[in-house]
């Protein structure tokens, strides 16, 4: 029994660093350019395609390593491609409903691109350690769990050193919690949206050959991301970085214990379940500003 | 050193600036009085590139500004210190001091300004590792000029620094106000609710009425002006 619960602990920590990485992305854009985009889940399932494509030349751990660095690559460039193009052109005229409306359509625009040119047919990664598996204590896990663990965490760490401890890290904290005072300091305001979606962009593409990894990867993979992440973005309040990075291990460790002990069928809906919770009891999430600061 | 002219700034069909110039000396202190809703803080946004204008000039060191982004101004050395002091509340309060160097290279020189800052403000050495946003309002005007000070301005535009302050912590904040204008070689455009200090302190003062300019005059002259001494000083 003991075991069981330590068990699902450690799936629900794998997989929440997961969804830590991708809410990140999120949480940054939505704090700095204050939009709420629906396609960040997509940026996950570019990377996993990218992983796919990357594989059927370099097979093996090679491969995985490489795609998982070409992801951050490849989504990096369409995340600032996104932001330039997309997002930009309409900040500060047209409404916060009417970007969300409009990331929703680019979300149905990039899932349509990808069964266009990738097929709807689901495609696996292949395990590139070949289903090895290692037990420590009473508890087992895939070796690949462990890696995609252990990159998760050096990617949250790399960028928390980035954060605070580069200037353009430290610039886009401050942007994100008052963009007029940042303007004054001389920040350019226009390089930090860039900035802020190109590593947004390219943590969800490294998450994505991660959860692509784990799962399968198809064009409507990026879904449920994008759903666990504004789950974790709201659970951790809106813009908190560190709020994301706790709210991702959180709902993982919520949901595989949930699925454990109520049953199989709920694991998705306890997110929305926190979410409800969290609004009714605490709007700003737990590790969110008061209101008007 | 600056010159505004007749510059025009709206808000949709709401007109907050119309034809408004004004020109500030290099070493000047200069005041600007006016109600709430008067558009002070808006002409500083327009000087700063926050709200440029749909006509008009604005012109610092004989290069014309009003089109260039708000971080180019930050560079030509105008800084502008906003109302509601503005600190960024979760990064810490030497964090905040380094945002204000943001724009600058010269290690050794933004570290003096830091020495300069501290002697001048001691509290904000006391809380150096604290968070902006568990200061006290006058700490985080104190931090808020400091900023303004690490950008090593040319011009330095303070936007009612006094806004909300206890008497003490006010006086406090003139006086820095004050040890600032003597001892750094900087030109001063003071926006200020407490008129009665501002012209005493300032050489020449504007005042702005519904987005124009109404009055122009020495500090001496304006304080004995009827009409700024009913409408802003009380009598």
């Amino acid at each position: 029994m003991e075991s069981l619960f330590l068990q699902q602990t450690l799936n629900g920590l794998i997989i929440g660093s997961i969804y830590s990485l991708i809410a990140i992305g999120l949480t940054m854009i939505f704090g700095v350019m204050k939009i709420s985009n629906f396609a960040h889940g997509d940026y996950s399932m570019v990377g996993a395609y990218t992983a796919v494509f990357l594989m059927a030349w370099v097979p093996g751990w090679m491969g995985w390593v490489g795609s998982i660095i070409a992801a951050a690559a490849v989504v990096g460039i369409l995340g600032i491609v996104t932001e330039r193009l997309i997002f930009r052109p309409l900040i500060g005229r047209w409404t916060d409903i009417d970007i969300i409306m409009v990331s929703i359509g680019l979300f149905i625009l990039l899932e349509n691109l990808a069964q266009l040119f990738f097929g709807a047919t689901p495609q696996m990664i292949s395990d590139p350690f070949k289903g090895a598996t290692v037990h420590i204590g009473g508890v087992s896990t895939s070796v690949l769990r462990v890696f995609c663990f252990g990159f998760s965490c050096i990617a949250i760490g790399a960028l928390q050193i980035f954060l605070n401890r580069s200037k353009l890290g430290v610039a886009i904290r401050a942007t994100s919690q008052n963009r007029f005072a940042a303007q004054l300091m001389g920040v350019d305001i226009n390089l930090i949206y860039t900035l802020t979606f190109w590593v947004g962009a390219a943590l969800a593409g490294v998450a994505g050959v991660l959860y692509g990894t784990t799962f399968a990867v198809h064009p409507l993979m990026g879904a449920m991301p994008t759903l666990k992440a504004f789950v974790v973005t709201i659970l951790g309040g809106m813009g908190n970085i560190r709020g994301a990075i706790f709210g991702g291990f959180i709902l993982g460790i919520a949901e595989s214990l949930g699925g454990n002990y109520l049953a199989m069928e709920y694991q998705h809906a306890i997110g929305f379940f926190i979410i409800i919770l969290v609004l009714l009891l605490r709007p700003r999430g737990l590790f969110g500003a008061k209101e008007g600061t | 050193m600056l010159r505004v002219e007749e510059i025009n700034v709206t808000y949709g069909k709401a007109v907050a600036l119309m034809d408004v110039s004004l020109h500030l000396e290099r070493g000047e202190l200069v005041t600007l009085l006016g109600s709430n809703g008067a558009g002070k803080s808006t002409l500083l946004k327009c000087v700063s590139g926050i709200k440029p204008p749909i006509k008009g000039r604005t012109i610092f060191d004989g290069e014309e500004i009003q089109k260039l982004p708000s971080h180019k101004i930050v560079q030509r050395g105008i800084i502008h210190v906003p109302e509601g002091r503005a600190v960024f509340p979760d990064l810490t309060v030497e964090e905040n001091l380094r945002m204000g160097a943001f724009c600058r290279k010269d290690e050794n020189a933004v570290r003096k300004d830091m020495d300069f800052v501290f002697a001048l403000l001691p509290r904000l050495q006391e809380r150096i590792n604290q968070s902006a946003g568990t200061l006290s309002g006058g700490e985080a005007q104190m931090l808020a000029i400091g900023r303004g000070l690490l950008a090593e301005p040319k011009l330095l535009m303070l936007d009612e620094p006094s806004l909300g302050l206890a008497p003490v912590l006010r006086d406090n904040i003139f006086a820095v106000i004050r040890q600032i204008y003597q001892e750094k070689d900087i030109t001063i455009l003071l926006v200020e609710q407490n008129a009665r200090w501002a012209l005493q302190v300032a050489a020449r003062g504007y005042v702005l009425e519904n987005g124009r300019i109404r009055l122009e005059d020495t500090g001496e002259k304006l304080a004995a002006n009827p009409h700024v001494q009913r409408a802003y000083l009380g009598y």
